[in-house]
């Protein structure tokens, strides 16, 4: 999550869930809490019970709106504009929380004066590059102070755009920046301080903009932002919550840098009841980030290297990451633990800590790509360890397409999936498909013992209850035991290229007699090595400050360094509550801490800003920081420590620089790192909208999202006639994902068990459609049918005075395997992605609706082969998305006219709908 | 029988507070009965009602959780989607109790209404006599089942399955006597808020005859918009009116008999 | 809010578009209201009670066994205060009543699926429950008519001895008639001390309706084994004055439950059961026979003969009009319990 890695140092939710009971104000946006997060919702409902406003901000009105105390509409795609709307409100009535926001936030850095803004460029910001259809983001920086200079030179001229990007790794630094200090108005008078940036940047998200954009009545917008205001400061403090519905767009990590924008300026993150709940997805997706399944992260956010960054030897990898100042100056221990931890007596410090065993990134492996790859016949095998992307996948016929160019495919699951039954799908002759499926049955989580890592950082451990039934086996197993014979087939190799598999340190057996016979490892011996130990005598680490660079000790993942430290006491087995930060239920990462960045839960010189909003202070008698919770910061620095000019590390840091992983210590509202696609969040439409950008009339999408035009994969222009309906996909409380775990489980079946399609009844109306009928929803990439469901949670967003979007809505739980099925939503969204972290966009796309069933061909154009001339993924946007002529008037004229197709494109429909019924 | 089995000293009388204005609909409650039960499903097939797919309690549902919508485009801060999750009153003076020929169905030691399913026989009786339309005869076993308030996981000193499992306390077990008070506050504290709540269940008119519920509800709205009665009526109190007609009737045709052989005797 | 048809509690139905049909929704634009949602007065026509599982068992059951309680009654009269003519009479409504029980029985049992389910019932006796009531009538009736039975038949001839002779017949004969009177009534109540509509607002017509008809479909019955049988046609002339009075009554009563309950009974009065139950039950079943019988029955002359053709017309009509009566209530339970609104109008 770079949103908030950008902004705050750190790639997770700030808070924790219990913490919710205290906000004064939660709002849930781009986030159907209640629907997917239930059991964290009960803290939402405490906090109601107590007397919190609760507002829920979504295109429908969810199981979560029915709880809120407010539910505000809004168009999909478009909550930057809601988010800078209310930004905007803040900074334009000066109601920002000023000592926080001067002494905890970049708003009074001066930056560079090439830095040119979206309302410069017409929607792009300086450093564009209209060829490549990237930034170079070197003029994304602060003024420097020479007279401040320390001894450091410049260490790295060229700033590099793939660095920080891509991923939720806690961002590098600045090389660039050296030791050097940014220049700083601290009475945010200079017109290019980041804060005077801001409001030029923000000026025109006015209420009626955001009407204009969204959909959302200005009353009920306004009433929204007074509320923020009247619920932050001091005394109160509110929280964000949010999961896919703004991460799943092409802008996705700026819908979050947006709302961490705003609680900065507002000054809630840090505190009770404040900053922002990511909440995540899978049980342990955020345990599966932190160690790590991500193609281009290893264990604890360190990037692994790329031949793209010139990463080949190990000092060049450390020169990019090891920043002179702040947190990340402990990267040499970090990364050096790990490749001890990894092949052991192997990794010394003459080989570069074995550096070159390491697998190095040739480029974006990304699911995506890599699908697009493996349907050209790119890709040999693949090992699917519970994952299921015939379902989950955009344009899920290309991507079944690509299964079937597969020599061979392992797949570990509970059940048969459509992934690992694609051969056998509708319309499919099985004697053509080549590839060979080993299907693994696996362990289901009550048959073996490990952890979750769940969306407050909380890793909790969970035993064995009973065996795994016949040959299923846990996951660990497989890894394990294959582990086990590639050493064995390789023991006799001399080759260098196989060190690697034979110096690896693998030593997880079983003390357990039947689990060894089961040929089940020891999860809890996984773990230690994940928490670290010294090397010499196998004494476990107790905290990450302890980490060496210099070999003597190892560590898995650091961010995970105290969960385990010592035999025997494994933190994570704790079940301890207190009811709210619960300190001894568990372990968090980073060392046991709730709330990030709590240092900013007391003002400058370390008081509590309110009594009522009391977290972590600095205590005179003892001399150091206490509280209820761990603190984030150096619990010895005093808040009256000044850095010295040329200090390193996190002496580099004042006392009052709450964000302890920046370079400066302070939350950047201004990014200057990280983010790809600008240092301000903008409004951007979706790749595929009904209307025209109204903000910036010459740039319709994200300059940079990742894009791949290829006729598998066709995308809709704006305003297209053919596909005049916006489309969301979503979950369901009832169904999981793809709904291997549900769609099989006749309880669960039984509670949702057909696919279908939300619509408004003023739509349905339209169409001639009754609740209940099937309706065929179709794009370019395919068509699905689905049942209709029509209802008043659905309306159409009026976005003009007489312009109005039409949004419908399908869960994508459907499938063509398990006791209940139906089409797949997922057939009909195009690939396309985020350009930080090539997340897709299925949240928000056009499509077309018909009354009656679908036709028997309906994965549409997306089957066939493409010609090799055209193999190559583009992955970036023809002119940046550039509007050629454009402009407020011709918006409007686009926008009417828009509406008048889609008012035509219903009469022909209702024809078509005549004659077919005819 | 209607009381509690010999020898099993009395406990507080046990029961649920089902507050809607809690209820995430999240169906968890279902679920988790139906699987400590095991109880079947009802089968697959959308209804098209609300995200409501098994539309009422059933021999099969024991839990069923009911979603209401009420949008409004007038004033669409008026709208709102509620969601109940209903379950089986029992019923301080219990129509199926009451009806139930075989003594199958018995109020236990938490002063719960259990349908004993070794003794029952399947005649249905009870079914029609429950004013809440909660009890069935399950086809297969051939005998009525219904919501037990988890007997047997009280009788271990668990709380029932459905109420461990609900996220939000929308359900909440316990003493009755004390769930009233907590009930009491809730709905003080959500009038403060200028909320429209009553509570079902406790001593409004729908307990004119059927008494207390040891399962009541905070609900927001009229009654019969959750498919709850609100007048249930309790069968037995129709009994005298019905045997005073009926034998009324056959005392009148024993004098016409008696009548007719003897007038026909005198005049023969 | 449209008023589609009643919802199936499961299964796929659609009717609750109710909320939202095309036609609901553009009224409500067009009206500008907006609310298309709100004012639900049910939940999505979901029956808020269920209906008993009754079928055709307890149906005929009904009709059995209340025409056999009849039966049994009128050969008590016949042997306490008829005449010797009347002796057939007896006979025919010993043997009636015994089969009668006899195969009231065997429908319950089949109703209840296993025969030793029948004997759970027995367990216990409830005077709360009329279904327990109704057991113990159903049993002691059975073993009186049994005893009656057996003393008909050793007065015919057929055994040689009866068991149960010393049973002194003051006592039998009373118990017969509490149980007699009780297997005629406890079925209306069964039906009554229910929450069922239709059912509890009729409480003060369907037992004594159900007795009446009792008594006419069992003088009905009577009537064809006389006319088959050679009774005496002074003795069928009794029957069908009995008959004639109770049918009238009951039609009496019909007509009255109908004019009271109003709308609460249209499960019974309107629609095709509705008509059904007029034309065969109020028709076919009691104007046709009595007026078919008024004249024989006014006439101060008893018969020489039996006119059997009418006498045999008239009683099937009569026991037909019985039987559709019962369905007719019986059947009228599950539209009530299907409709929320009866319930939702009609709480008492
Ligand atoms: N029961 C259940 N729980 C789950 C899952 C599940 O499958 N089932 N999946 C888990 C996983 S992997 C994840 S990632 C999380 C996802 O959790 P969520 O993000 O809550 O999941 P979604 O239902 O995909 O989307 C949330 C909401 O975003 C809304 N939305 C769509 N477009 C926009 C938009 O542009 N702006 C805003 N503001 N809202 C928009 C949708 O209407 C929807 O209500 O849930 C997890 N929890
Ligand atoms: N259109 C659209 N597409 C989406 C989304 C969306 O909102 N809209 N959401 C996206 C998101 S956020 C996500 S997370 C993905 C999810 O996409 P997937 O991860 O592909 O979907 P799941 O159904 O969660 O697949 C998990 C599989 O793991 C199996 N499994 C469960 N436990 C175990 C175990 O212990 N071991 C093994 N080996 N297997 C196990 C399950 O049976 C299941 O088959 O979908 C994405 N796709
Ligand atoms: S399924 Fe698991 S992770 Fe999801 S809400 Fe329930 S308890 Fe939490
Ligand atoms: S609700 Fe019905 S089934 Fe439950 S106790 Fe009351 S009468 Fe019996
Ligand atoms: S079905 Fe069972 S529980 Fe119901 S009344 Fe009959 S015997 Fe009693
Ligand atoms: S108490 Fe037990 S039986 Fe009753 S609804 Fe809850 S889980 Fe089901
Ligand atoms: S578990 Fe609780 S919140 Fe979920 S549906 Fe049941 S009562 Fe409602
Ligand atoms: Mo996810």
């Amino acid at each position: 999550m770079p949103g908030l890695g950008t902004l705050y140092g750190r790639g997770g939710a700030t808070t924790f869930l219990m913490d919710l009971e205290h906000a004064d104000l939660i709002i849930i946006q781009g986030s159907n809490f209640a629907e997917n997060h239930p059991v964290g919702f009960r803290f939402v409902t405490k906090a109601k019970e107590r007397g919190a406003k609760v507002i829920h901000i979504d295109p429908r009105f969810t199981r979560t709106s029915a709880l809120a105390d407010q539910y505000l509409p809004i168009r999909s795609g478009t909550d930057i504009a809601f988010t800078g709307g209310i930004i905007n409100y803040v900074l334009q009535n000066n109601a920002y929380f000023e000592e926080y926001v001067l002494n905890y936030t970049n708003a009074s850095y001066i930056v560079d004066e090439r830095f040119a803004d979206t309302e410069d460029l017409e929607g792009i910001f300086s450093g564009f590059d209209p060829d490549k259809g990237t930034y170079d983001p070197k003029t994304w920086k602060y003024e420097l102070d020479e007279s401040k200079a320390g001894e450091a030179s410049e260490a790295n001229g060229s700033a590099d755009d793939a660095k920080g990007g891509g991923t939720s790794a806690p961002s590098g630094g600045h090389p660039e920046h050296g030791t050097k200090r940014a220049k700083k108005d601290p009475t945010l008078q200079h017109p290019r301080c980041a804060l005077n940036l801001m409001r030029k940047h923000f000026a025109r998200y006015t209420p009626e903009m955001v009407e204009r954009i969204c959909g959302t009545p200005q009353d009920q917008f306004l009433d929204l932002c007074k509320l923020v205001v009247a619920n932050s400061g001091r005394e109160k403090t509110m929280t964000y919550c949010y999961a896919m519905g703004w991460a799943q767009h092409t802008v996705g990590v700026q819908n979050i840098r947006a709302a961490a924008t705003l609680q900065a300026l507002l000054g809630n993150t840090g505190r009770p009841g404040g900053g922002i709940m990511a909440l995540r997805g899978h049980a342990s997706i955020q345990g599966s980030t932190d160690i790590a399944t991500l193609y281009d992260l290893f264990p604890g956010y360190i990037k692994s290297p790329s031949l793209e960054r010139g990463e080949d030897s190990f000092e060049n990898w450390k020169k990019n990451w090891a920043n002179p100042t702040g947190w990340w100056s402990n990267w040499p221990k970090y990364a050096v633990s790990q490749m001890k931890a990894w092949f052991g007596a192997a990794a010394t410090a003459e080989n570069g800590w074995a550096f070159d065993y390491l697998p190095k990134n040739t480029g974006d492996h990304s699911h995506m790509p890599l699908f697009f790859t493996m349907k050209d016949g790119g890709v040999e095998g693949l090992v699917l360890w519970g994952q299921n992307p015939a379902v989950g996948g955009q344009n899920a016929a290309l991507q079944r397409a690509a299964l079937g160019k597969l020599k061979w495919m392992v797949c570990q699951d509970l059940f048969e999936t459509e992934t690992a039954a694609f051969w056998k799908r509708e319309g499919v002759d099985p004697a053509t498909i080549p590839t060979e499926i080993f299907f693994m049955p696996a362990a289901g989580v009550a048959e073996k013992p490990g952890s979750f890592t769940n969306t407050m950082r909380l890793v909790q451990w969970h035993e064995k209850a009973v065996d795994p039934p016949d040959d299923a086996r846990s996951d660990l197993s497989l890894a394990y035991q294959l582990g086990l014979r590639l050493k064995k087939l390789y023991k006799d190799s001399a080759r260098a290229i196989d060190r690697p598999i034979l110096d690896m340190t693998w030593d997880y057996e079983s003390d357990d007699a039947h689990e060894r016979a089961l040929g089940e490892p020891d999860a809890e011996k996984v773990l230690r090595e994940i928490n670290g130990y010294v090397v010499a005598t196998g004494e476990h680490m107790k905290t990450f400050a302890d980490l060496k660079d210099d070999g003597t000790t190892a560590a898995g993942a650091w961010i995970y360094t105290g969960c385990f430290p010592a035999p025997g006491q494994n933190n994570t087995r704790r079940r301890t509550g207190d009811g709210w930060v619960s300190l001894e239920w568990a372990w968090a990462w980073p060392a046991n801490r709730r709330n990030l960045y709590n240092r900013a839960s007391a003002d400058p010189d370390g008081k509590p800003w309110s009594e009522a909003k009391k977290y972590v202070w600095w205590d005179e008698d003892q001399k150091k920081w206490t509280g209820y919770d761990v603190p984030d910061f150096p619990v010895a620095k005093p808040p009256s420590f000044r850095a010295q000019p040329g200090a390193k590390g996190m002496d580099a840091h004042d006392g009052t620089a709450p964000f302890i992983m920046q370079e400066y210590g302070v939350a950047e509202i201004f990014g200057v790192q990280g983010t790809v696609d600008g240092p301000f969040p903008t409004h951007y439409e979706p790749r595929e909208s009904p209307v025209p950008n109204a903000l910036y009339p010459h740039q319709q999408t994200n300059p940079v999202l990742k894009e791949w035009r290829r006729r598998d994969n066709p995308y809709h222009a704006i305003g297209d006639p053919k596909y005049p309906y916006v489309l969301s996909t979503y979950r369901l409380t009832e169904h999981h994902l793809t709904g291997a775990m549900t769609r099989w489980n006749s309880w669960l079946a039984e509670l949702q068990p057909e696919a279908f399609c939300e619509m408004s009844p003023e739509f349905a109306v339209e169409l001639g459609i009754r609740n209940g009928d099937w309706v065929t929803v179709s794009t370019a990439r395919g068509e699905v049918e689905a049942k209709a469901m029509v209802t008043g949670r659905l309306a159409p967003f009026k976005i003009g005075p007489k312009q109005w979007v039409h949004q419908v809505g399908m869960p994508i739980h459907f499938g063509y395997q398990g006791l209940v099925t139906g089409d797949s939503a997922n057939v009909l969204p195009p690939m396309v992605a985020d350009p930080n972290v090539s997340i897709h966009e299925a949240k928000v796309f056009t499509c077309n609706v018909r009354l009656g069933r679908r036709g028997a061909a309906h994965e549409g154009p997306t089957w066939l082969p493409v010609p090799a001339d055209e193999q190559t993924p583009l992955g970036k946007p023809e002119r940046g998305g550039r509007v050629e002529s454009g402009t407020a008037e011709q918006v409007d004229n686009e926008i009417a006219s828009a509406s008048e197709i889609m008012a035509g494109s219903r009469r022909r429909h209702d024809l078509d709908h005549q004659e077919s019924e005819g | 029988m209607e009381r509690v089995p010999d020898g099993v000293v009395p406990e507080p009388a046990m029961g649920f507070f089902t507050d809607v204005t809690l209820c995430i609909g999240c169906k968890a409650c279902e679920v988790a009965c139906k699987q400590w039960n095991q109880l079947p499903s009802d089968g697959y097939a959308l209804t098209g009602n609300s995200y409501d797919n098994t539309s009422r309690l059933s021999s099969t549902t024991w839990r069923h959780v009911a979603f209401v919508e009420q949008m409004d485009r007038e004033v669409p801060a008026a709208s709102r989607w509620m969601m109940m999750s209903d379950v089986c009153k029992h019923c301080t003076n219990a129509g199926c109790l009451e009806a139930c020929p075989t003594g199958a169905i018995v109020r236990n030691e938490f002063d719960d209404v259990y349908v004993q399913p070794d003794v029952c026989n399947g005649c249905g009786y009870c079914v029609p006599s429950c004013p809440f339309g909660v009890v069935a005869v399950q086809p297969q076993a051939g005998v009525a089942q219904k919501c037990t308030l988890c007997y047997d996981r009280q009788k271990d000193g668990m709380e029932p399955a459905c109420a461990k499992s609900c996220p939000t306390d929308s359900i909440l077990f316990g003493r009755v006597d004390e769930l009233r008070v907590k009930a009491e506050a809730r709905v003080a504290n959500l009038r403060a808020q200028g909320k429209d709540v009553r509570l079902y269940g406790v001593d409004g008119e729908e307990t004119r005859d059927v008494g207390p519920l040891n399962a009541f509800f905070l609900i927001p709205d009229r009654p019969e918009v959750f498919n709850l009665p609100p007048k249930p009526v309790l069968p037995s109190k129709f009994q005298p009116a019905a045997y005073t007609a009926g034998l009324l009737a056959a005392l009148a045709m024993t004098a016409v008999g008696i009548g007719v052989f003897r007038g026909f005797g005198e005049r023969a | 809010m449209d008023t589609a048809k009643p919802s199936q509690p499961h299964g796929a139905n659609y009717s609750a578009a109710g909320n939202f049909s095309p036609d609901a929704v553009a009224a409500s634009m067009q009206r500008g209201d907006g609310g298309f949602g709100r004012d639900q007065e049910t939940y999505f026509d979901h029956p808020i009670l269920r209906k008993a599982h009754w079928r055709w068992e307890i149906v005929t059951y009904f009709f059995v066994g209340g025409a056999a309680a009849a039966s049994a009654a009128l050969a008590a009269f016949a042997d306490l205060y008829g005449e010797e003519a009347d002796a057939e009479l007896v006979r025919n409504g010993r043997y009636t009543a015994l089969a009668g029980s006899l195969l009231s029985s065997a429908l319950l049992v089949k109703d209840l699926g296993r025969p030793e389910r029948f004997l759970n019932m027995l367990r216990i006796f409830k005077l709360k429950s009329p279904m327990s009531v109704g057991v113990y009538a159903l049993v002691s009736f059975s073993t009186v008519a049994g005893f009656a039975a057996l003393d008909q038949a050793r007065a015919d001839g057929i055994i040689a001895w009866n068991p149960f002779g010393w049973f002194p017949k003051r006592v039998r004969v009373g118990i017969l008639a509490v149980s007699a009177a009780f297997m005629a009534c406890y079925t209306g109540v069964l039906l009554s001390a229910t929450a069922i509509p239709v059912w509890f607002t009729g409480r003060r017509h369907i037992p004594p309706i159900f007795v009446l008809s009792g008594v006419s479909t069992g003088c009905a019955a009577q009537n064809v084994l006389l006319a088959l049988f050679g009774g005496s046609p002074r003795t069928a002339k009794k029957v069908e004055t009995i008959a004639l009075i109770a049918s009238l009554a009951e039609a009496a009563l019909l007509l009255d439950w109908e004019r009271r309950a109003g709308d609460a009974a249209s499960p019974v009065f309107t629609g095709k059961r509705g008509s059904r139950l007029k034309t065969y039950t109020l028709g076919l079943g009691i104007a046709l026979p009595a007026l078919l019988n008024l004249p024989s029955v006014l006439s101060r002359k008893t018969p020489a003969k039996h006119h059997r053709f009418r006498t045999i017309l008239t009683s099937s009509l009569a026991l037909f009009g019985g039987y559709v009566l019962r369905e007719t209530v019986v059947y009228a339970g599950r539209d009530s319990a299907d409709d929320p609104r009866a319930y939702l109008r009609h709480p008492e």
